[in-house]
């Protein structure tokens, strides 16, 4: 039975919203507000009377955390998602220490390291070595440790070259890759990382996910915050959702990140269920696609999906068919713009609609597509010419699959297919 | 588990963990080094900086305050009579300036990671250490070269030099703790340490100030670590034990005063700084 190391009751944090807004606090503020509440005072008592001077209300506060409580158990991965804001970076400020809560309490077995940020106290004026030792330092190593590590370390950067350089001559990508790979061979128990693999290029960030993963392999505790929903579905057993300072939902992460999504994806308002085309879009047109609508399985409006499920188009059609029938074309595209798939009615199945028919239904599925955003184009094909295009009329999001296939890869693949590994000899 | 960090809102007032800060001493040196060398990299002159600021000092307060406005020195020679104060207030006015600033210019360091924030305005005193264990290689070979060998009063050497860090460390602590939050501290720190050192005996004896005047001076703290630094290693100027012990303790209440601002505000730094 593993030990719990991180136990959290209660825990809640207050900002005045003063303190946010820290430019507008500076001295002179102070003074002109001290007067403005004696003059506040002064016209309680009558002796001078000012319009506009009120006392203030509470809503200066602002409740960055409220009430969290959780715990997590010796050799956990446990990731914190959430949109902006949700308190998410002032939870681990709160477990570094940094910032003390304004309630509640935590307790934390074992040495803690932090990584809010990497290459703090980086000094530009400084060689990447004495930045080694400088940085390695501040993120609480010890000076043998990081003597153990630093061969270590200038390799994982690759900027063993320039080792003896000052680091303001490095170029960015440089610069990060050496903040990061000390960050890396920390060796406290607890790690608390937050969002820094959102930092160098790709073949980088995908080293560093590696590297994090292999850390989680030694059975060290970690707490990780991201916004990239691949790197917590890859690390992570337990995920906590945050909004608004308070915990939805925890616990397995398939399960957490897939309700997060779907809440995130309904929300943000970038996919309909529902698309019309305007008198404008469609002026000149003589036969036409006026709506679409999604449905999931069950006969819902939706526009997110699981993978290997399945979904339903339903196509109003509007306007004079010219020729006695039609036949539909749609296409399938990812959002980073690979051509996923298409289906065509009259190549494919031989259906040629009536030229009479208003709507049409496709049924999609099961659906193979990987996770992310899908936009959809149609055409209608009349005789051998083409009747209509509609480019990028409506768009879907695939969740929910699985990452075996994804595991330290940056770039996902469009789908994953059906398939069976089985022995046989 | 042996190593348990309990996190809950701050309470009790005056607990300053000094095994904790200890454990971090590697930290102190390693920072303090990273302002030694940023100071004098790329320098041409490098550490002789160090040297070169004292040695000009003592060459204009000399043309001023001895040539031109004809003040005395206690009858020793007057650069060695100055260059003493100036060894002395150097290290007050810069350890001053140093770690006033220290917690705004590692503002990353305050909201991005834990460490006891007393390392930092701690640590800030590394370049003026070094500054003023440079320039007193210099007083003593001008002693040398004036042939002043050290009296007995050397054994409050110590005292004085205790006096005066516990004044630049409480201060220090109180003032980096008031800048996080009010940012004009750093444009005013400066100016008052130059109108301070007018009224410190830096470049001039006790006995040139008009009777009247000294009240001034008798409750300027600086006057009496001065004093009493010139004093232990040259043995001239005025010594008044009884204003000597009153600054002493003086030094204490703003140390412990300074530390106790510090660790007060330290919980709200990574949210106003």
């Amino acid at each position: 039975m593993p030990e719990t190391v991180i136990k959290v009751k209660n825990l809640s944090k207050c900002y005045n919203l003063g303190e946010l807004h820290k430019q507008t606090d500076s001295f002179r503020e102070r003074v002109t507000h001290t007067f403005k509440r004696l003059a506040l005072y002064a016209t309680r008592y009558g002796f001078y009377h000012k319009p506009g001077v009120e006392r203030s209300s509470g809503e200066g506060f602002i409740w960055a955390l409220r009430d969290i409580s959780f715990e997590v158990k010796e050799g956990e991965v446990l990731g914190i998602i959430g949109r902006n804001g949700a308190g998410k970076s002032t939870l681990l400020k709160i477990l570094s220490r940094i910032t003390k809560p304004t309630k509640g309490k935590a307790w934390i077995n074992g040495r803690v390291g932090s990584l809010l940020e990497v290459g703090t106290g980086f000094h530009p004026e400084l060689t990447g070595r004495e930045n080694i030792y400088l940085n390695g330092a501040i993120l609480g190593m010890r000076r043998a440790e990081i003597n153990k590590k630093f061969d270590e370390i200038v390799a994982f950067a690759e900027i063993d070259r320039f080792i003896d350089t000052p680091v303001k001559r490095y170029s960015s990508g440089m610069y990060v890759r050496l903040a990061f790979a000390i960050a890396a061979h920390l060796q406290q128990d607890i790690l608390l990382v937050d969002e820094v693999l959102a930092v160098g290029d790709l073949a980088f960030q995908k080293k560093c996910l590696g590297k994090i993963g292999d850390v989680a392999k030694q059975g060290r505790t970690i707490l990780f915050v991201s916004h990239q929903l691949f790197a917590i579905r890859t690390l992570c057993t337990e995920t906590v959702w945050l909004d608004s300072g308070q915990i939805v939902k925890k616990g397995a992460t398939l399960e957490v990140v897939k309700d997060y999504e779907e809440k995130v994806l309904k929300s943000s308002g970038r996919s309909f269920p529902v698309v019309e085309r305007s008198a404008r879009d469609t002026e000149g047109l003589s036969f036409y696609i006026q709506r679409i609508e999604m449905f999931n399985a069950k006969g819902e409006h939706s526009a997110v999906f699981s993978y290997n499920s399945s979904f339903i188009l339903i196509i109003h059609l509007a306007g004079q068919c010219r020729t006695k029938d039609f036949g539909i074309e749609f296409r399938i595209y990812k959002d980073s713009g690979e051509y996923a798939c298409t289906g065509v009615s009259s190549l494919f199945h031989d259906i040629y609609f009536d030229k009479g028919t208003r709507r049409v239904r496709i049924d999609i599925g099961p659906l193979i597509l990987t996770n992310g955003r899908y936009s959809i184009s149609f055409r209608i094909m009349t005789g051998m010419s083409i009747g209509d295009v509609w480019e990028n009329a409506c768009s879907f999001h695939i969740i929910e699959c699985h990452p075996f296939a994804l595991r330290r890869e940056i770039k996902t693949p469009v789908c994953v297919i059906k398939h069976r590994f089985s022995a046989v000899g | 588990m042996s190593n348990q960090v309990v996190i809950e809102p701050q309470k009790g007032w005056f607990r300053v963990n000094f095994k904790e800060l200890f454990e971090y001493r590697e930290l102190i040196l390693f920072l303090a080094w990273r302002d030694i060398m940023v100071q004098y990299k790329q320098a041409v002159f490098g550490v002789a900086w160090a040297l070169i600021k004292p040695v000009f000092s003592v060459l204009v307060f000399t043309l001023v305050f001895n040539k031109v406005a004809k003040l005395s020195s206690g009858g020793i020679p007057y650069p060695l009579f100055t260059l003493c104060g100036v060894v002395a207030w150097s290290f007050f006015a810069e350890s001053l300036t140093q770690s006033t600033v220290s917690l705004l210019n590692n503002t990353n360091l305050v909201t991005k990671v834990y460490l006891p924030r007393l390392v930092i305005p701690i640590a800030s005193l590394g370049l003026p250490t070094v500054n003023f264990v440079v320039s007193f290689i210099l007083l003593v070979i001008l002693m040398g070269i004036y042939r002043y060998t050290p009296l007995k009063t050397i054994i409050f050497f110590p005292v004085s030099l205790t006096m005066g860090l516990s004044i630049i460390l409480g201060m220090g602590f109180f003032l980096s703790a008031l800048c996080t939050k009010y940012h004009d501290i750093k444009h005013a720190v400066p100016f008052i340490i130059q109108m301070w050192f007018w009224i410190t005996p830096v470049a001039y004896g006790m006995e040139n100030i008009p009777e009247r005047l000294k009240i001034i001076f008798f409750l300027n703290p600086m006057t009496w670590v001065i004093q009493s630094f010139r004093w232990s290693l040259l043995g001239v100027g005025e010594m008044d034990w009884q204003r000597c012990l009153i600054t002493g303790l003086c030094s204490m209440v703003v140390l412990l005063g300074g530390l106790f601002y510090f660790r007060r505000m330290e919980g709200d730094f990574a949210d106003v700084i």
